[in-house]
C-alpha cells in the first residue's frame, strides 16, 4: 500500500496557544481586580467600566471563552490532526476560526466594559456578537468534521467523540439561549421572560460548564494524559459508558441552579435527580484518567506535566462530587446565593480547567519547538504555587459561604432575625481578603509559566509543518463482525447525529411543558408591565450588572420572608425580559426593594453607599447622577417589548416618553422635598423608578396579611 | 513528597507545636473567664486526650527523625542528597496562612456567644478541641506512614531478593483497592491491550470498576425513589409545604418562649421606658439602624427630623412604636430585625430626643403636635 506523506499544521496550534496565555493572564487579572473590589470598593476607581458589575462578566467571559476556549482549540487542533493522521481540512478555515474567535473576544471585552450586556450570565454578549459566535462556530465545525472525514485512521478515538459532542451541543445551547429581539445595534431583550428565561438560561449556563469547560477538556485529557504518561488508557468500555451517560444526563441538570425558586417543583426535582445521577458518569472520566497512570506514578513525581494533570483530574473529581451534593435541596438551601458556589466553581476553574490548560501548554510547546522545557524546576514551582493558590482561594470562601448563610438564617428566640445583612458581610471580609491572596498566588504561578514557556520557545526552533506519514484509508467491506460501538466509531456523522439526539432529549422534556402548560406559571392579575421610565431604569440595572451581586428571588424560607418580604411567585416575572434573579447575594435581595426606602435614600446610596449603609462594600455609582437619560430609545424599546408579547397598548411607543417625563418629574419633586436638587432626565431617576417598583405589584394587598400573620408575636 | 528529610521533620515538629499553640490559644481565650474551662469535665477529658496525642506525636517524630537521619547518612555516602528549598517555603506559607485563618476564626467565635452549649462548653470551643484532636490523629497517621515507608525499604533488603524480583512480586500483588476496582495485575497487562492504537495511544480492555458501576445503579435508584416520593406518593413536602411547616413550628416556639419570658409588650401596652439602661440600648440600636436616615442627632436627613414638634405619624409612644415596628411609606419595618422590647427602647430613645435642638435640623415635616398627642390621622407630606 502506498504510504502518504503529509504535514501537521503546528502554526495554528501555536496561535491558539499564545492566545490562551495572553487571555489567561488578562482573565485572571480581571478576576483578581474584581476580588479586591469586594473588600476595597474604591479600587473600582469610581469609573463605570472598571466597576465590579462590569468587570465580573469580563472575568467570567475571558476565562471561559478566551482562556479555556483558546486552550481547548489549541489542544483540539494539535490532537485532532494526530488522531486523524491528517492535516486540518482547510488552513483557511483554521485561520478564519482563529481570527474570528479573537475578534469576538476583543469585541466582548470592549462591549462588556461599555455596559453592553444582555444580563444573562455567561451569555452576556449582545446580538451582533452572538451571530458572529454562531458563524465562527460553524466554521470550526466544518473544519473539524472535514478533517475527520478525510482522516487516515479508520476509527475515531474517544477524544474525538468528546470534541464532536462539544461542537454539536454548544451550537444548540448558544442558539436557543441567545434568541433575543434587537432594539438597536448592541441592545436587545431576551425572547423569553421570567421563569422561562430562567430555565433556558440555566439550562445554558449549566451546560456551558458541561460542554465548554468539561467535555472538550475531557477530550484533551484522553489525548494528552496517555501521551505524557506513555501508558495505555485504562478502560475502553469505561470510555464508552461514561461518554454517553455524561452527555445524556448533563443536559437535564440545569434546574439545580433554580432550587426553591419560582420554577415549578417538578422541574426542580428533575434537576436534583439528574445531578445526583451525574456523579458516576463524571467520575468515570476521572477514574479512566487516574487509572491510566497505574504503573506510572513514579513519572508523576518527576514530570510537571503529569503533576498538573493529576491535580486537575482530582479537582474535576472533587467538583463533580460536590456539584451533585449542592444540588440536594437541603444543602442548596445553605449554599445557594453564598460564596460556597464561588468556591465550588473555582475548584473546577482553577483546578480542572486551569491546571489542565497549563499541562497541555507545558506538553505541546516543547514538542512543537523541538526542544525540552526550559526549566522543569520552575514548572514544578508553578505547580506548587498554583496548588497553594487554589487552597487559599477555596477554603476561605467555603468558610465564608457557610458562615454567612448560617448567619442569614439565624433567629433570636424572640423570633427576630439575629443579624442584619451588613453584619453578615462584615464577618466575612477577612475571608475575601485571603481569597484574593490565593488568587494572586495562582496568577504569579501563571506568570512563571509565561516566562518558562518564553524561554523554551527561545531555545528551540519552531516546526511550523511537522512531517508525518500514513497509509490512506481504503474502503473495505465490513464482513468481519465488529463490537457495536466500533461501528459508530467509524461513522462520524452518525456519531454527531446520535450525540445531538441524546443531548436534545433533556432540554425538550423540561422546556415544552414549562412553555406550554399554563399552570406552570400562574398569572397574577395585579402584575403589570413596567412604565417607560421603569423600563429605562431596568436597562440601567442590567447595564451596570447589578445582578452580579443582588438577587431578585426570595425563596420560601422563614428567614428570607422575614428579611425581604413575601416569597417570589412565578407570575411576578412575566414581563421580565431578561429575568434578573441573579445567582449571588453579595448584597441583599432586591425582589421587594420597592417602597422600602425613600427616593432620597436611593439617591444618596448610589452616590455613596456608605453614607446610607455604613460598612457597605457596594461601589459608588456617581455617573448615574450626571448621565442624561437616553429617552430617544424609548419608542424602540416599547415596540420591541410589544413584539415579544408585553401588553402595551397599540401606539403606546409614541406616547411613552410623555409618561416617562411625568413620572421622572414626580420623582425629582419628591427628591427636592429631601433637599436634593436634580434634573428629572438623569439616569438615577430612572433607576430609582425601577427600584421603587420592584416587587410592589403583589405587595399591594395580599402580601401584607401574610407577613403580619407570620411574624407578629403577641 | 512522602519521605521527609531530617531538616524537614524538625521543621514539621516546630510547625505542629506552633499550630497547636495557635489552636489552644483561642480555645483558652474564648472560654468565659468566671467558670474556668478547667473545671468542666468534658474540657478536661478533651485536653487530656490532646496532651496524650501530643506526647505520641513527639515520640513518633523522634523515631522518624532518627530513622531518617540514618537514611540520610546512607544517602550522603551515595551522594544522592539534593536540597529542596521550595517545599520548605511552601510549608512556611501554609504555616503563616493557617495563622491568618486562625486570626479570622476569632471574630465569629466571639460573635457566636449563644446560649446553647455542648457538654457545658461553647460549641466553638468544643468543635475546636475536637478539630485539634482530629488534626493530631492525622499527624500521627502521616508519621506512621513515613516510618513504615522507611522501614519497608530496609525489610526488602533483608529478604535477600534482588530488587527486580521485588518489583515483579509487587506487580503481581493485588491490594484491597485493586480488588474493589477489579484491577488486573500489571503482569497481565499485555493480554488486555486492544488491537487498535491512535497516534501511539493504546487502550486496555479493563472492566468497569464494580464500586463505580453499583454506585451508578444506586444513584439511578435514588432518582426513582426521589421522584416517586415528591411527585407520585407525595410523601415528601413541596417547597411551599416545607415553608409553611417551618414557619408554623417557629411561631409555636417563639410563642412558647415569649410566654415563659413574659415579654409581651406590643403597641397596645407599650409605655415610655425612662431607665438609663433602656435608653442606652435604644441609643445603640438607633445609631446602628436609624442614623443613616435620621442622622445620629435625630436632626433628619433622608428621614424626617425627630427632635422638633412636627410629626408625620403621631408622636405618642404607641404611635412611634407602631411606626418603627411596621414601617410606613418610606420608613422600613423593623419587626423582623428587633424584638418588641428593643423597639420600645428605640421608641423611648426617640422620644427622649425631643427638644434637643441639634445642629442643622431638617425642615419640619408633618403636623405640629403637642407632646403626647395621640395620632388622629396620618398627615401626608
Amino acid at each position: 500500500m502506498q504510504i502518504e506523506k503529509f504535514y501537521y499544521d503546528n502554526k495554528i496550534v501555536k496561535a491558539f496557544g499564545l492566545a490562551t496565555i495572553v487571555f489567561g493572564i488578562v482573565g485572571m487579572l480581571a478576576g483578581l481586580w474584581a476580588a479586591i473590589q469586594i473588600y476595597y470598593p474604591a479600587s473600582s476607581l469610581n469609573l463605570a467600566p472598571t466597576t465590579f458589575g462590569r468587570l465580573r462578566p469580563l472575568h467570567t467571559n475571558a476565562i471561559i471563552f478566551a482562556f479555556v476556549g483558546n486552550a481547548s482549540f489549541a489542544g483540539i487542533y494539535y490532537s485532532l490532526q494526530r488522531l486523524c493522521k491528517a492535516r486540518m481540512y482547510s488552513d483557511k478555515l483554521s485561520w478564519m476560526h482563529f481570527w474570528g474567535w479573537q475578534a469576538i473576544i476583543v469585541a466582548a471585552a470592549i462591549t462588556l466594559l461599555m455596559g453592553k450586556t444582555t444580563g444573562k450570565e455567561y451569555a452576556e454578549l449582545e446580538w451582533p456578537i452572538d451571530i458572529a459566535i454562531t458563524i465562527v462556530w460553524v466554521i470550526f465545525g466544518i473544519n473539524m468534521l472535514g478533517t475527520i472525514i478525510k482522516r487516515r485512521e479508520k476509527h475515531l478515538y474517544v477524544a474525538i467523540w468528546f470534541y464532536i459532542a462539544t461542537w454539536v451541543t454548544v451550537a444548540m445551547l448558544h442558539i436557543v439561549n441567545s434568541i433575543e429581539i434587537p432594539v438597536s445595534f448592541l441592545k436587545s431583550y431576551s425572547w423569553y421572560a421570567g421563569v422561562q428565561d430562567a430555565l433556558v438560561q440555566w439550562w445554558y449556563g449549566h451546560n456551558a460548564v458541561a460542554f465548554f469547560l468539561t467535555t472538550p477538556v475531557l477530550g484533551l485529557m484522553y489525548y494528552f494524559l496517555p501521551k505524557a504518561a506513555n501508558r495505555p488508557v485504562y478502560s475502553y468500555r469505561l470510555s464508552i459508558i461514561h461518554f454517553w451517560a455524561l452527555i445524556f444526563i448533563y443536559i437535564w441538570a440545569g434546574p439545580h441552579h433554580l432550587l426553591y425558586t419560582a420554577l415549578p417543583d417538578w422541574a426542580q426535582s428533575l434537576g436534583v435527580v439528574f445531578s445526583v445521577m451525574l456523579i458516576a458518569p463524571s467520575w468515570g472520566g476521572m477514574l479512566n484518567g487516574l487509572f491510566t497512570l497505574r504503573g506510572a506514578w513514579d513519572k508523576v513525581k518527576e514530570d510537571p506535566v503529569l503533576k498538573f494533570m493529576v491535580v486537575a483530574i482530582t479537582c474535576y473529581g472533587m467538583a463533580t462530587f460536590e456539584g451533585p451534593l449542592l444540588s440536594l435541596k437541603n444543602v442548596n438551601a445553605i449554599s445557594h446565593f453564598s460564596d460556597w458556589t464561588i468556591a465550588h466553581v473555582h475548584i473546577g476553574g482553577l483546578g480542572w480547567n486551569g491546571f489542565l490548560a497549563f499541562s497541555i501548554l507545558y506538553y505541546m510547546i516543547p514538542k512543537m519547538w523541538g526542544t525540552d522545557l526550559y526549566s522543569k524546576k520552575l514548572a514544578t514551582n508553578h505547580f506548587w504555587l498554583g496548588t497553594i493558590g487554589i487552597i487559599l482561594y477555596a477554603v476561605p470562601l467555603y468558610w465564608a459561604g457557610f458562615e454567612q448563610s448560617l448567619m442569614w438564617k439565624s433567629f433570636t428566640p424572640e423570633g427576630q432575625l439575629k443579624f442584619q445583612f451588613m453584619e453578615t458581610v462584615n464577618s466575612i471580609k477577612p475571608m475575601y481578603i485571603t481569597r484574593s491572596i490565593g488568587g494572586g498566588l495562582y496568577l504569579v504561578g501563571a506568570l512563571m509559566m509565561v516566562y518558562n514557556l518564553y524561554k523554551t520557545m527561545a531555545k528551540g526552533s519552531f516546526v511550523a509543518n511537522e512531517a508525518a506519514e500514513a497509509a490512506p484509508l481504503v474502503k473495505e467491506a465490513h464482513a468481519k463482525k465488529e463490537y457495536w460501538h466500533r461501528v459508530i466509531e467509524r461513522r462520524p456523522v452518525t456519531l454527531l447525529v446520535l450525540s445531538l439526539i441524546v443531548v436534545a432529549i433533556g432540554g425538550l422534556i423540561e422546556f415544552v411543558p414549562t412553555f406550554l402548560v399554563k399552570s406552570n406559571v400562574p398569572t397574577i392579575a395585579s402584575v403589570k408591565p413596567y412604565t417607560p421610565l421603569e423600563l429605562q431604569g431596568r436597562d440601567i440595572y442590567v447595564r451596570e450588572g447589578c445582578y452580579t451581586c443582588h438577587s431578585q428571588m426570595i425563596r420560601p424560607f422563614r428567614d428570607e420572608v422575614s428579611r425581604y418580604g413575601e416569597y417570589s411567585k412565578a407570575g411576578e416575572f412575566v414581563y421580565d425580559h431578561p429575568f434578573q434573579w441573579g445567582s449571588k447575594r453579595t448584597g441583599p435581595d432586591l425582589a421587594r426593594e420597592g417602597n422600602k426606602y425613600p427616593d432620597s435614600w436611593h439617591y444618596n446610596h448610589m452616590y455613596d453607599p456608605r453614607s446610607m449603609s455604613p460598612g457597605s462594600i457596594m461601589p459608588q455609582y456617581t455617573w448615574l447622577l450626571d448621565n442624561a437619560l437616553d429617552t430617544a430609545s424609548t419608542p424602540a424599546k416599547i415596540r420591541a417589548m410589544r413584539t415579544i408579547g408585553v401588553p402595551y397598548p397599540e401606539g403606546y411607543d409614541l406616547q411613552a416618553n410623555k409618561d416617562l417625563m411625568q413620572q421622572a418629574n414626580s420623582i425629582a419633586a419628591n427628591l427636592k422635598k429631601d433637599k436634593i436638587e436634580t434634573p428629572p432626565n438623569v439616569e438615577i431617576v430612572a433607576l430609582i423608578a425601577y427600584l421603587q417598583r420592584l416587587g410592589t405589584d403583589i405587595k399591594a394587598e395580599p402580601e401584607k396579611n401574610v407577613t403580619t400573620t407570620i411574624t407578629t408575636n403577641k | 513528597m512522602f519521605l521527609l528529610s531530617a531538616k524537614r521533620i524538625k521543621f514539621l515538629t516546630a510547625f505542629i507545636t506552633i499550630s497547636l499553640l495557635h489552636c489552644y490559644q483561642p480555645a483558652l481565650a474564648a472560654g468565659p473567664p468566671e467558670p474556668s474551662i478547667f473545671t468542666n469535665p468534658m474540657a478536661l477529658a478533651l485536653l487530656l486526650v490532646m496532651a496524650l496525642l501530643l506526647i505520641i506525636i513527639g515520640v513518633l517524630s523522634a523515631v522518624l527523625v532518627g530513622a531518617a537521619d540514618i537514611k540520610i547518612e546512607q544517602k550522603k555516602k551515595n551522594g544522592e542528597i539534593k536540597q529542596k528549598v521550595l517545599p520548605m517555603i511552601m510549608l512556611a506559607v501554609l504555616l503563616t496562612s493557617s495563622g491568618i485563618l486562625q486570626a479570622q476564626d476569632e471574630a465569629p467565635v466571639e460573635k457566636v456567644k449563644t446560649v446553647s452549649t455542648i457538654a457545658g462548653l461553647q460549641p466553638s470551643v468544643f468543635y475546636l478541641m475536637n478539630g485539634v484532636i482530629l488534626l493530631e490523629f492525622l499527624i500521627i497517621l502521616a508519621l506512621l506512614v513515613n516510618i513504615r515507608l522507611l522501614i519497608k525499604k530496609e525489610k526488602e533488603k533483608l529478604t535477600g531478593l534482588s530488587p527486580e524480583a521485588i518489583t515483579e512480586l509487587k506487580r503481581n500483588k493485588i491490594s484491597w483497592w485493586g480488588k474493589m476496582n477489579k484491577f488486573k495485575p500489571a503482569s497481565q497487562e499485555a493480554d488486555l491491550v486492544m488491537d487498535h492504537e491512535y497516534d501511539g495511544i493504546r487502550e486496555l480492555d479493563n472492566s468497569l470498576p464494580p464500586w463505580w458501576l453499583y454506585g451508578f445503579y444506586a444513584t439511578i435508584l435514588f432518582a426513582i425513589i426521589y421522584l416517586w416520593r415528591y411527585h407520585v406518593s407525595h410523601t415528601a413536602p413541596s417547597s411551599i409545604e416545607e415553608y409553611t411547616a417551618s414557619v408554623t413550628k417557629a411561631q409555636l416556639e417563639t410563642q412558647e418562649y415569649l410566654k415563659k419570658k413574659g415579654d409581651a409588650v406590643d403597641e397596645n401596652t407599650v409605655v415610655y421606658l425612662p431607665g438609663a439602661d433602656d435608653l442606652a440600648e435604644g441609643k445603640s440600636i438607633f445609631q446602628k439602624s436609624c442614623a443613616s436616615c435620621h442622622k445620629e442627632s435625630g436632626a433628619g436627613d433622608v428621614g424626617p427630623n425627630l427632635t422638633d414638634d412636627y410629626w408625620m405619624h403621631g408622636n405618642d409612644m404607641k404611635s412611634v412604636f407602631k411606626t418603627i415596628r411596621y414601617g410606613i411609606n418610606a420608613m422600613p419595618q423593623w419587626q423582623n430585625t428587633y424584638s418588641n422590647k428593643q423597639i420600645a427602647q428605640v421608641a423611648s430613645y426617640v422620644k427622649s430626643l425631643h427638644g434637643t435642638n441639634p445642629a442643622s435640623p431638617k425642615a419640619p415635616q408633618g403636623a405640629l403636635m403637642k407632646e403626647d398627642a395621640p395620632a388622629t390621622a396620618d398627615v401626608k407630606q
